[in-house]
């Protein structure tokens, strides 16, 4: 032990001012949070259902529409074909609809579990499927280990594909942890995966992954702030304090903005928007402070960012 | 202290809040600088060790998993937005919460300086004490990378303190 491990036990003990709290009080605000967390998981049950069995019946009823369509054409009129949505040339990966399930991912050296896909440009070479998974153990789906993964093309054809992989993800809880939207931030055609790695009563909280290739590899990196940490972003809130994401398109190029605001009346919000200049890295711009009306609060949800954005339910 | 988390129930938090608790908090309030998010953080995580344990999940020590846990989530900005605002609505916590500038400590200073996850580091091995094994293992990193984090958190420590490695 040297002086400089001495001083810092000592100091950061004197620092630290660790102060009992009133058990009673503490717990009552814990019971609290629990009874919320349950009320919350509940209310969050019922939302998937409702949103499968409106997805179901819509795409039943789209199905019905489109096929009668086929069969009976109008008299004498031209049909239009729809625009067709690009799809990769290869099959994604089979993701078990039980997420505990676990399975094996050929690229990966252990088994897997609670996948979640979304398709997008992620290497800028044409649309392909982004992954995240939660590497499982001999004993199951019971490690907090996540990881990113991008399926790469390896042949001439386009039909086999190898895996680009990144991580382990900063992630609260594996089970809110999920690729979540295909944003283009800096609007160079190339998408860069959205993955959510903590969620609240009101809140989701994300990172933002980019492929890039290093000789004939691909590699799966986040975006990092100024203290070397991947930079991690707010979407929604309460009324008294609301956050979110956005971009736009600048004379020199697309920006990434993340804001918060803060009310004390829900009428009238102190807005922070800090803007993001993707260039070899991520550079952020001074905060603008400004003040707006509960509907005049700029854009979230990764709007103007393209792509789309999924939730848990169909990822 | 370790308890098996299926087994944690109202007294079981009794106990880690007359125990491990004040520690804990004033260790992630060492890392984020502010007491109010810590203690916010801590709670937070409690309730969930405490919703695990119902759906029948397991951990192997409570304390350590609470202190990953409250780490992670004292990371997001929002939530350090809305601690430090109900802090400052209960005038007695607000002035317990946070240290005035004036009256902070060198070593706050100089670890307010540090990347946060050479502050983790530094406060799991210098406060907690933390071995390398259980720092790698809370921070879900390599053992060889906690080694070279202390290492230059150490080093920055050292240069800003005055003192002789």
């Amino acid at each position: 032990m040297t002086g400089i491990d001495d001083r810092l036990e000592r100091d950061l003990e004197r620092a630290a001012r660790p102060a009992a709290p009133d058990p009673g009080a503490k717990l009552r605000d814990v019971s609290r949070r629990r009874g919320r967390r349950a009320t919350v998981r509940k209310s969050q049950t019922v939302a998937l259902v409702a949103v499968v069995l409106l997805g179901t019946a819509a795409g039943f009823a789209m199905l019905q529409r489109n096929f009668t369509g086929a069969q009976q054409p109008e008299a004498g009129g031209t049909s239009t074909p729809s625009p067709s949505i690009a799809a990769p040339a290869f099959a994604p990966i089979p993701i078990p609809a039980d997420p505990t399930t676990v399975f094996d991912v050929d690229g990966l050296s252990f088994p897997v579990c609670r996948g979640s896909v979304i398709q997008g440009d992620f290497l800028g070479t044409g649309p392909t499927y982004a992954y995240v998974f939660t590497k499982a153990s001999d004993a199951g789906c019971d490690t907090d280990t996540t990881v990113v993964a991008v399926q790469v093309p390896s042949d001439a054809a386009g039909t086999e594909t190898t895996l680009a992989v990144g991580g382990p993800l900063d992630c609260q809880d594996p089970q809110t942890c999920f690729v979540w939207a295909n944003p283009d931030i800096n609007g160079n055609g190339q998408d860069e995966i959205a993955i959510v790695n903590a969620q609240g009563a009101s809140t989701t909280s994300f990172e933002l992954y980019e492929a890039k290739q290093d000789g004939s590899s691909w590699g799966l990196n986040p975006y990092i702030g100024g203290d070397g940490m991947p930079l991690r972003f707010d979407e929604g809130g309460s009324v008294t304090h609301l956050a979110g994401t956005y971009c736009r398109d600048a004379a020199t190029g697309r920006r990434f903005v993340a804001w918060d605001a803060t009310s004390t009346d829900g009428t009238s919000y102190d807005v922070t928007e800090t803007t993001y200049v993707v260039q070899g890295g991520f550079i952020a711009q001074a905060p603008q402070h400004t003040t707006a009306a509960a509907d005049g609060l700029p854009p979230h949800q990764l709007d103007g960012c393209g792509g789309t954005i999924q939730d848990p339910s169909s990822s | 202290m370790s308890r098996d988390l299926a087994s944690i129930d109202e007294s079981a938090i009794r106990e880690f809040l007359t125990g491990a608790y004040p520690r804990i908090v004033a260790a992630v309030a060492l890392v984020e600088g502010s007491r109010a998010t810590a203690e916010d953080a801590v709670a937070e995580a409690l309730a969930r060790a405490w919703e695990r344990s119902e759906r029948g999940e397991r951990i192997e020590s409570l304390p350590a998993w609470i202190t990953r846990v409250a780490l992670n989530l004292s990371k997001s900005r929002l939530r350090r937005v809305r601690a430090e605002s109900r802090a400052r609505e209960r005038a007695d916590v607000g002035r317990l919460s946070e240290q005035p500038q004036d009256e902070r400590l060198d070593v706050e200073r100089a670890l307010a300086q540090l990347p946060r996850r050479q502050r983790q580091a530094t406060v799991l091995r210098y406060y907690l004490g933390y071995d390398v094994v259980d720092i790698a293992r809370t921070l879900g990193v390599s053992e060889g990378t906690i080694k070279t984090t202390l290492h230059r958190a150490r080093h920055a420590m050292a240069t800003a303190l005055g003192e002789e490695e």
